[in-house]
């Protein structure tokens, strides 16, 4: 799925700033508040689902060359972290469904759009 | 562990200087001031606090009063839930004879709604200092949790858990030989009180005098054994 796909059709709000929002093809979805987990195990492509909104973030998505950073639950990330990602070119999506259910609807989507 | 037995206990260990630094609280911390004025223990007032990324941070200062106007921000940011002693146990409140005081219902265990730089600035700003607690390990901790220290971070050293191998840390983290490393027993109970292998080299057990050994300067040292 292109990450334009997942801006359309969930309630997420870009929270960063982009030229252009990068549409990357997302391969897979992490979902960790470790981020030495998140470095560890997260493939390219991925995005990151995650409540964590530390400045920090930025630098492992940037890392592992993820598609993008989707912080959950209502959580807001710091004006730091926004503006590294924005600087990375890294999207940070906020939304208000926890983790859970935002997984639930991305399960349930990809079964309706396979 | 009670203000009597712990500074009784430092004793017998032959410390001179000790910190007190119970979780989210300092409530207990003149207690045992009061009780090291009695024996000849100088107590350092401090407080382990965890951040909203669920780290674990060491706080220092040179004044309770210091310590207990961060205690007051502390409170106002932890989550409003009651302890629940069935399963946590009674956190305490002790005067300096052991003479019971009082329970603090607040749950203590939470993290509070602060970041691991709003509070370094504001412990800094009470003339404390920061020092992230055992980096070693896999809970709590900046490293697990955050992956790295983010740079320029204003902490006055990191603390490794009493079985760490401090040298080994230092090359798989080279960047950690820029922190001065302290190691503490982190004693939860009195005979852990006796891991013990920081020494600093001081004039007087102050915290102007701590920070100048973490720096190095004028004679002063840390020596780790």
């Amino acid at each position: 799925m292109k990450l334009s796909k997942l801006i359309e059709n969930f309630p997420v709000k870009v929270a960063t700033q982009h030229e252009i929002i990068p549409d990357y093809d997302i391969t897979g979805g992490i979902s960790s508040d470790l981020l030495s987990y998140v470095m560890a195990n997260a493939k390219e492509g991925n995005i990151w689902i995650t409540i964590q909104t530390h400045p920090n973030i930025v630098a492992v998505a940037s890392l592992t060359n993820l598609a993008a950073i989707i912080i959950v639950g209502g959580a807001q990330p710091d004006q730091d972290t926004l503006s590294r990602a924005s600087q990375e070119d890294i999207p940070i999506l906020t939304t208000d469904l926890p983790a859970y259910e935002f997984i639930l609807r991305m399960a349930a989507f990809g079964k309706d759009n396979a | 562990m009670t203000p009597q037995n712990i500074v009784r206990m430092a004793k017998l260990n032959h410390n001179e200087l000790i910190a007190v630094t119970d979780h989210n609280s300092g409530e207990n911390v003149s207690a045992v001031m009061g009780a090291g004025a009695e024996h000849g223990v100088a107590v350092l007032p401090g407080m382990e606090v965890q951040s909203r990324e669920d780290i674990h941070l060491l706080c220092y200062f040179d004044r309770i009063d210091d310590l207990l106007s961060w205690q007051e921000i502390v409170y106002g940011k932890l989550p409003p839930i009651e302890n629940k002693e069935e399963l946590f146990g009674p956190q305490l409140l002790f005067d300096s004879r052991d003479r019971e005081l009082g329970k603090n219902n607040r749950l203590l265990l939470n993290g509070i709604d602060l970041s691991l730089e709003e509070i370094i600035e504001e412990v800094n700003f009470r003339k404390g200092i920061c020092v992230p607690a055992h980096i070693d390990r896999r809970a709590y901790s900046v490293l697990e949790h955050l992956g790295f220290i983010p740079s320029g971070l204003p902490i006055a050293a990191v603390e490794g858990s009493r079985a760490v191998d401090v040298h080994g840390m230092q090359r798989k983290y080279p960047y950690l030989t820029a922190y001065p490393f302290i190691v503490s027993s982190d004693a939860h109970n009195l005979e852990e009180m006796v891991f013990n292998r920081t020494y600093f080299y001081l004039m007087e057990p102050t915290l102007d005098e701590i920070c100048l050994a973490l720096r190095g300067k004028e004679g002063r040292k840390v020596v780790i054994v």
